[in-house]
């Protein structure tokens, strides 16, 4: 039996007529090749065009950028009118509550991703600006925030770095800041002092590990919190998408830093029982997102259910939250990993700030444990149930 | 025609038939050094294979099959070619006959393999090689599929649950996987009661100062009977649940033994300044 009557036969039992749609191509040797340029089956294994199917979503509307500067300009027109040509914070206040009152009626119950939002916004903000003929800079990062948003720095011995957080932070339309210094034996405490409209909280002994936040929390009055570290420098756009998703419905809006993973079986150990304990939690789509990396953002509503005196051991206070049923979520992302500073005890296996993770893990756990039994939800089939449904 | 059709052609002996020419190739050994514990339910296709694999291990050798809601002919097959057989009318798992088995294991070494993969014993021998220069627990160094970002929740668990021990250098490896050896000594620490959960058995392995290592590696992912019609009736799920339940439960055993941290530090938090 040779190899061609054999795909012959083949066609005949799927009733497909061999038809070459091509010259037929031989060898050197003069032997035809078996399957000849443009053959049924080249044609066969064609990659077709992804049909698209109608369960797709509907396509967003154009963005209107055109629209979104005409009501900034007209907006700023109204400014120039009401408060005059000085820039104070009369004029901030009424840009950002014309800009927000303009994006709700503008979306109307629509809310586009918040990259969309943050070009409509700019384009608003532009207008706004140039008709009061300033610099769109000083209005900082135009936020549709409805709600008010609180933030919350925690640094110890960050001199270097602090500054410049508080500037980014400063971009974002926030109600308050505050700053939680512990156990700094370095200039952090004047290079935060000077500065106008900050809450500064200072401990001169060393708090421990998210100890700060815990304390900061326990202080705000907004009706979210944006919580930072004061190490690492993340510019307000990023930070700005924490507080728009929380306003979208999310109770704890986590740093999504997958796409920064490399795959399992390099990952260290915190990221490791990071995924375990969402999983264990049943919540794998949260991957090894965690409230112990930064920036989050909390809602008053997750604050209160959870309870400030639980963030000083985040992942117990992500256990909480999950168990809870609050909606938990990591729909945006930060670079933390990269900007990350490695210092010693940080870095290496076995390091004291890996064993701190890992024994916060086990305490989530054991409260999970405590608050649902021993097996969470994951109680099913006994083993000899099992044996039958694999062997029987 | 060709070799492969005429292979087809030929005649297919079930397994019973295979053995009777080869009659009571194996007896176990009366003092035995190495005892091979292999559960079995319905595993007559490669029984024979993993019994003869067994007996190659070592010059003194028992193989106890613990045979569990066999309905097909295994409890004979498993009788004819010699092994001790420890028969139970109803399914029991996999893991409960292995800690039925070393109850009855005579052997110094106990070695762990599974009925239903054939693994051969230049792959067994290096797990009861370990166990008899000093090893505790030798364990198969096998981690699953690690080269996704996202591992499968029993890797995860198996993994997470050494790190949460203290031993973030065996990796992925765990009782729950065979083949793996245990010497005497080991069993004893941990107590037959825990071997009927492999996770539970590990952390009072880890907990008892016994010596563990992953050993040598042998894929049994490969190995495994693929069991597409399980996933395919959304079951497949059942055995993850009663795996990650297993880890839970063992995490529970090390928060009871080393408190609610697990016997980490806290690295100075000053927790009464929260309120």
């Amino acid at each position: 039996m040779t190899r061609s009557k054999k795909i012959i036969r083949t066609r005949k039992r799927r009733n497909k007529p061999a038809v070459f749609r091509g010259r037929k191509k031989t060898t050197r040797r003069g032997r035809t090749l078996l399957h000849p340029v443009g053959s049924v089956r080249k044609e066969r294994n064609r990659r077709r065009p992804v049909q698209r199917t109608g369960k797709s979503e509907p396509p967003r509307p154009k963005l209107d950028l055109s629209a979104a500067y005409a009501a900034g300009a007209q907006a700023g027109a109204e400014s120039l009118q009401l408060h005059g040509k000085i820039n104070g914070p009369m004029s901030r206040s009424h840009f950002q509550s014309a800009l927000t009152e303009w994006f709700a009626d503008h979306i109307a119950g629509n809310r586009p991703p918040y990259s969309e939002a943050l070009a409509l916004c700019s384009s608003y903000q532009k207008g706004y600006a140039a008709s009061r003929q300033e610099n769109e800079s000083i209005y900082g990062v135009p936020l549709p925030l409805v709600s008010k948003a609180s933030a919350v720095i925690t640094a110890c011995n960050e001199e270097d770095t602090i500054g410049k957080v508080i500037n980014e932070l400063e971009r974002l339309p926030l109600s308050e800041i505050i700053v939680v210094l512990n156990g700094c034996t370095d200039n952090s405490f004047s290079k935060v002092a000077w500065r106008k409209n900050i809450i500064l909280v200072n401990f001169p002994d060393r708090l421990g590990h998210d100890v700060g936040r815990s304390v900061g929390a326990a202080l705000v009055t907004g009706d979210s919190i944006l919580f930072v570290d004061g190490d690492m420098e993340v510019p307000a756009e990023e930070l700005g998408a924490f507080l728009y998703e929380q306003e979208q419905g999310a109770d704890v809006v986590l740093n999504d830093i997958s796409r920064y993973l490399p795959p399992y079986e390099r990952q260290d150990e915190v990221t490791r029982c990071k995924l375990y304990l969402n999983q264990a939690l049943d919540r794998p789509d949260l991957r090894s997102n965690s409230l112990t990396a930064v920036p989050h953002v909390l809602s008053r509503k997750a604050l209160e259910t959870v309870g400030t005196e639980m963030l000083l051991v985040p992942p117990k206070a992500q256990a909480i939250a999950i168990m809870e049923g609050l909606a938990v979520a990591a729909p945006c992302s930060a670079d933390v990993i990269s900007r990350n500073r490695l210092r010693q005890g940080n870095s290496g296996a076995g390091n004291s700030v890996l064993l701190l993770i890992l024994g916060d893990h086990l305490e989530a756990l054991n409260e999970a444990i405590r608050r649902k039994g021993t097996k969470l939800s994951w109680e099913t089939a006994s083993r000899s149930q099992l044996a039958k449904v694999r062997n029987g | 025609m060709d070799k492969r059709i005429r292979l087809s052609h030929r005649k297919r002996r079930s397994p019973l038939q295979k053995v009777k020419r080869s009659r009571a190739f194996f007896q176990c050994d009366p003092k035995p050094v190495v005892s091979v514990i292999i559960p079995v339910m319905n595993e007559q296709r490669t029984l024979a294979g993993v019994i003869r694999e067994a007996a190659r291990v070592h010059p003194k050798t028992e193989i106890i099959v613990v045979a569990n809601g066999c309905t097909d002919g295994s409890v004979r097959l498993a009788r004819r070619l010699g092994a001790i057989v420890l028969e139970y009318k109803d399914p029991l798992g996999h893991d409960v006959p292995r800690a039925i088995g070393a109850r009855h294991a005579k052997g110094e070494v106990l070695l762990f393999v599974d009925g239903d993969m054939v693994v051969p014993a230049r792959d067994l021998r290096p797990f009861t090689a370990a166990v008899l220069s000093g090893i505790d627990v030798a364990l198969n160094d096998y981690d699953g599929p690690v080269q996704s970002q996202e591992a499968h929740p029993v890797v995860s668990a198996k993994h997470t649950l050494n790190s949460f021990l203290g031993r973030p250098d065996i990796k992925g490896a765990s009782l729950t996987a065979v083949p793996h050896a245990l010497s005497r000594h080991a069993v004893l620490k941990i107590g037959f009661e825990a071997l009927e959960k492999p996770p539970l058995a590990q952390v009072a392995a880890v907990l008892g100062g016994l010596e563990i290592q992953a050993v040598h590696s042998v894929n049994v992912g490969r190995l495994n009977r693929p069991r597409t019609r399980l996933r395919q009736q959304g079951k497949g799920d059942l055995l993850t649940a009663i795996v990650i339940g297993d880890h839970l439960e063992a995490a529970q055993l090390l928060l009871n033994r080393l408190g609610p941290r697990g016997g980490f530090s806290d690295l100075g938090r000053l927790r009464e300044r929260v309120r």
